[in-house]
């Protein structure tokens, strides 16, 4: 009995001593990787890519790194397959401050009509951080057909809760779309007329409905031959309130109203959807899933098309403030 | 020569005891003869002949058709003296016959080893394990003993960490063991932060506990069954217990309260606050208590009734207003009826009603939301058990229930998201013990008949099950199992953290199938030495649906979850001495689980490759005991961060200027669950000196966790950086009165 008393102390030391404390490393070996972020537009003359680069701080604290790490020295090209330009890089002025101080780096091209339809290929080289690229096809155009005309041009009076229906037929390579409507005016300021624009709700609180929430319509994904949103005289209405308290005291002219369809390619859809919590208000998943279509990088290349139809409001619209 | 199984399955369908030949059936229940409580899983054999059986969990027993004549018949069970007594046996008439066991001297029994009565070596199935009470005890803890903390002593049980009483069954989620205390459901039967279960061992009798290819009647979960038995209080007297540590007190009372009817109430509360403090130097804001209430009663015959009743309630409150406050709350109600209804047909039946609520208060927390989650559950059990003449036995029997499932979050889209579901849950089952020369068979059909009628799920509905087990020389016997299993509800939390305080629970989504899993296990076991047994067993658990996230989730058109697939396998080794000086008691487990995701495998967060348990409790002088448990437990996986990189949100960039935002810190994270956490290792100890004082007993211990203070990862929080170990070096005192 004692030597197995023995042996099992002597088994229980070796064990204790085979196993010291291990140390732990959270992070694996840290390879810097491109980042990069480019949306095509077809209602911007320029089109921007920002460029810069993963990083990796002492610890695990993402917000002790106080330095965007910008790629100054990259050669970054945008091409529609016939032509090829050169995006040249810039500073842009930050709007929030709080977390970098220092200027936005970009790289902006110009001078390159997009057309919906069309290949387009992003690369990005850089001496120092290797290189990227990835390629997306814009959506082909799409078309909007417009009920409810006659709603649009009375304004005000009437039926208050008349629907204008908006039906875009999209074109081929759009993941999702967006319709939008805005009213657009101009506002007299010291005799200045500045253009201003606000846009319709889909649905907002009423004395009826008081919890409802203030909504725009969102990008949804396309599943048929064609989209469609309704919105209200109500709306409508409401949106008009919204610009005349914008300017309290200028006359105010409403000049038109404008319909207008956003097209995402697949990319810019999926990345949208992924990093907003998949805009699912029903869901139950806590985890933030990563996107990235960018080959050698992490980012987003995507891009949209917008399309649009536009009726002009009467001289004596009844919302004009003289 | 036995006869057919056809016809032996003909006699069972019109339920026809042999009244012709020259027999008599022998039947009674087994009680204490200190307590006259009843004494489960007692064995009876008539002594000279091959016959014999075991008492069921409630005491009863029944030889069926022993041949006219005079015997000497036996009752054995570890820990009690075996009563032998002679006994005349005539031609159609049943004798009743009852025994009184007297228990043997604590100081000499050996609670660790299995003795010859041991229930697991001859049962047929393979993943069986029951543990009593004196095993549960002899299991060195943090201040006080633990249901589930003893459990994870068994090969094949792992947990995640040391502060954590949720376990980990073969390759298994922590959602997938089925936890019954009296035959009611137990949704979440952990205290805070899970240093402790809902189980005071003083409360329970026997703990039965099934790793896998578990037999029908249990059903609903896809890994395990901890079946927990409570006691009976004391007939002959009133009696008591107090205990205090530095964790909690308790008080435990029981006694007669009329004629033939006992009760028992066990009531705990903790002490962390004022003692983590001081020990260890943790401010841990935990308050829970438990209160467990039993009335039985017994007739001169077989009935028996139990009125259980269990009641919980936990408190996390922490004084920073950034850190959420969490509250548990778990209430069940059950009454067992158990009797003869017929000469052979033994019936056990269970109402009961229980229910779970937590709550997540994220106080003024800008990373954790606020949550609620609830299950409530009445329900209906019955099972009948018919002997044959053959002593073969049927069970046959159903379980009808209504759960309901709330569950109340705020998404990460800001929106306050409800869901709930009521759906009924039905099950059947029919199951056959026979023994054919070396060969025993338990097999049968469970059938969730809920799967079918929810979901016309018909795979999951029809589940057939059986256990083999061949004697090939000696006591080794060879066995091999198989068995298919669903579960139709699942708990959520993020795949990603590495301690969940939190888990809802939800019905599995109806886009999916029902979450299953097919079981084989094979193995030997047997005597390898004299007082030495040993047990080697392979297992392979094919997951053919489970509940996973939609990796390609895009948008709401896209579901949060969708069916993944996984497998887990390996082997397990458990070897045991004891004498009555020494119990030895080691297990080895080697496994691998691997999830498929859409094609994406990865090990989940409690996937261990080697596990190994090693416990010694050396008993030097009269009333004295010294224990060491040595555990090793190679690393779990988790994710490792690659980097960072600041991610656009786009929120205005449709249409507008996507390029003017600065983005979020984004942490970027390597191949999913790729790297290993550090090897785990921690020696406990402890030592323990009952004292007796007239009619008072005074255990006193003290007990040693983590001896070397080895410095095992617990957690490591992403966003801060910190990591946090568990338990170090923590030594406690404890001190039990009982009268």
């Amino acid at each position: 009995m004692r030597s197995l008393l023995k042996g099992c102390m002597a088994l229980a030391l070796a064990m204790i001593f085979m196993t010291c404390n291990h140390g732990f490393e959270p992070k694996a070996e840290y390879h810097v990787q491109l980042v990069v972020f480019s949306i095509l537009a077809t209602n911007r003359a320029i089109q921007m890519a920002r460029v810069y680069t993963t990083y990796n701080p002492d610890g695990i604290n993402p917000s002790t790194n106080t330095t965007e790490r910008i790629i100054a020295d990259a050669r970054v090209t945008l091409s529609d397959g016939v032509r090829t330009v050169t995006m040249v890089d810039t500073l842009i002025s930050r709007p929030d401050t709080s977390r970098y101080r220092t200027p936005m780096g970009a790289y902006k091209s110009d001078g390159l009509v997009l057309q919906g339809g069309r290949t387009y290929t992003l690369t990005i080289e850089s001496d120092s951080n290797g290189h990227a690229g990835a390629r997306i096809t814009l959506p082909s155009h799409a078309t909007l057909s417009v009920n409810g005309v006659r709603v649009i041009e009375s304004g005000a009076g009437g039926v208050t809760d008349e629907k204008i229906t908006v039906t875009a037929y999209p074109g081929s390579g759009a993941a999702g779309a967006v319709i939008r409507m805005y009213v657009d005016y101009e506002a007299e300021h010291f005799g200045a007329r500045l253009p201003g624009r606000v846009e319709v709700p889909e649905r907002f609180p009423t004395d009826d409905l008081p919890s409802v929430e203030t909504t725009y319509p969102q990008l949804r994904r396309l599943s048929g031959t064609a989209t469609s949103v309704r919105f209200t005289k109500n709306g409508y209405q409401l949106a008009m309130t919204m610009a005349l308290a914008r300017h309290p005291l200028e006359p105010l002219t409403f000049k038109r109203v404008v319909f207008a369809v956003l097209q995402a390619e697949t990319n810019l859809f999926s990345y949208y959807n992924i990093a907003n919590a998949f805009f699912d208000r029903g869901s139950i998943r806590t985890d933030q899933p990563n996107h990235s279509n960018i080959d050698g990088g992490i980012g987003l290349f995507g891009g949209f098309t917008i399309d649009s139809v536009s009726y002009s409001l009467p001289e004596n619209f009844p919302f004009n403030r003289k | 020569m036995k006869t057919p199984v056809f016809p032996r399955v003909a006699c069972f369908a019109f339920l026809l005891p042999n009244l012709h030949a020259q027999v008599a059936d022998v039947r009674g229940i087994v009680t204490d003869s200190l307590t006259n409580q009843r004494v489960p899983f007692v064995n009876i054999v008539l002594v000279g002949t091959n016959k014999g059986a075991a008492a069921n969990g409630v005491g009863f027993y029944l030889l069926p058709s022993v041949q006219a004549g005079a015997y000497e018949i036996a009752a054995s069970a570890v820990g009690y003296e075996r009563l032998v007594r002679r006994i005349t046996v005539q031609v159609g008439r049943t004798l009743e016959l009852n025994f009184r066991l007297k228990p043997t001297a604590i100081e000499t029994e050996e609670v660790v080893v299995t003795g010859k009565g041991k229930k697991e070596l001859t049962e047929i199935n393979t993943s069986i394990h029951i543990v009593d009470q004196q095993e549960l005890k002899i299991t060195p803890v943090a201040a006080q003993a633990d249901v589930f903390h003893s459990l994870k002593m068994l090969p094949g049980i792992v947990s995640t960490s040391d502060v954590s009483s949720k376990f980990y069954v073969r390759g298994g989620a922590g959602d997938q063991n089925l936890v019954l205390l009296d035959g009611m459901k137990i949704y979440n039967p952990f205290h805070a932060l899970g240093i402790f279960s809902v189980f005071d061992p003083d409360i329970v009798r026997n703990v039965e506990i099934y790793t896998g290819a578990f037999p029908p009647g249990f059903g609903s979960r896809l890994s395990s069954v901890v079946n927990i038995n409570s006691g009976d209080g004391r007939a002959d007297r009133l009696a008591g217990r107090a205990n205090i540590n530095f964790l909690s007190s308790k008080l435990q009372l029981e006694g007669p309260l009329a004629s033939g009817v006992t009760w028992s109430l066990n009531g705990r509360k903790s002490l962390f606050k004022e003692t983590f403090k001081d020990i260890v130097q943790q401010d841990v804001p935990v308050d829970f208590y438990d209160l467990f209430v039993k009335v039985s009663g017994q007739t001169e015959g077989e009935a028996k009734f139990d009125l259980s009743y269990l009641t919980t309630a936990d408190d996390l409150k922490y004084p920073n207003p950034n850190d959420p406050d969490y509250r548990w709350r778990n209430t069940a109600m059950g009454l067992n009826v158990s009797g003869l209804l017929s000469d052979r047909l033994f019936v056990t039946s269970t109402v009961f009603a229980n229910s779970f609520t937590a709550e997540r208060d994220a106080k003024s927390s800008n990373l954790i939301t606020p949550s609620t989650t609830s299950v409530k559950e009445p329900g209906v059990r019955a099972q009948a058990t018919y002997y044959t003449d053959e002593q073969d036995l049927y069970f046959f029997g159903f379980e009808f229930s209504f759960p309901t499932l709330e569950y109340n979050l705020t998404n990460n889209t800001g929106t306050r998201v409800h869901l709930y579901t009521t759906s009924p849950e039905a099950s059947a089952w029919i199951r056959y013990q026979a023994k054919y020369g070396r060969l025993q068979l338990d097999g049968g059909i469970h059938s969730e008949v809920g799967s079918l009628f929810d979901r016309g799920d018909a795979s999951a509905t029809i589940q057939p099950r059986i256990n083999l087990s061949y004697l090939v020389i000696g006591d080794w016997r060879v066995k091999a199992s198989y068995g298919r299993f669903s579960q139709n509800v699942i708990t959520v939390s993020n795949e990603d953290d590495l301690i969940s305080v939190f888990d809802a629970w939800i019905e599995v989504p109806d886009n999916l199938e029902t979450e299953q899993a097919d079981h084989f296990v094979g193995g030997f076991e047997g005597t390898v030495a004299d007082r030495t047994s040993a047990s080697i067993q392979a297992y392979y658990k094919n997951y053919g649906s489970l509940a996973a996230y939609n990796r390609n989730k895009i948008d709401a058109n896209d579901p949060d979850y969708i069916t993944g697939t996984g497998k887990a396998y390996g082997m397990e080794l458990l070897l045991r001495y004891g004498s009555s000086l020494l119990d030895l008691y080691g297990t080895y487990t080697i496994g691998w689980t691997k999830l498929n995701n859409e094609g994406l495998e990865y090990y989940p967060r409690y996937d261990r490759r080697h596990h190994i348990n090693l416990l010694g409790v050396v008993r030097p002088f009269e009333r004295f005991d010294i224990t060491l448990r040595w555990e090793f437990g190679s690393g779990f996986p988790f994710t490792q961060t690659v980097g960072f990189y600041d991610r656009l949100t786009l929120r205005d960039a449709l249409p507008g200027p996507f390029e003017l935002e600065t983005g979020q810190p984004y942490n970027l994270l390597g191949p999913k669950n790729a790297a290993r956490l550090p090897d785990y290792h921690r020696l406990d100890a402890s030592v323990n000196y009952t004292l007796a004082l007239g009619a008072l007993r005074a255990i006193i211990g003290v007990n040693i966790i983590n001896l070397y203070d080895q410095k095992n990862v617990f957690y490591f929080d992403r966003r801060t950086g910190q990591r946090v170990d568990m338990l170090g070096f923590f030594p406690t005192a404890t001190l039990t009165l009982e009268y």
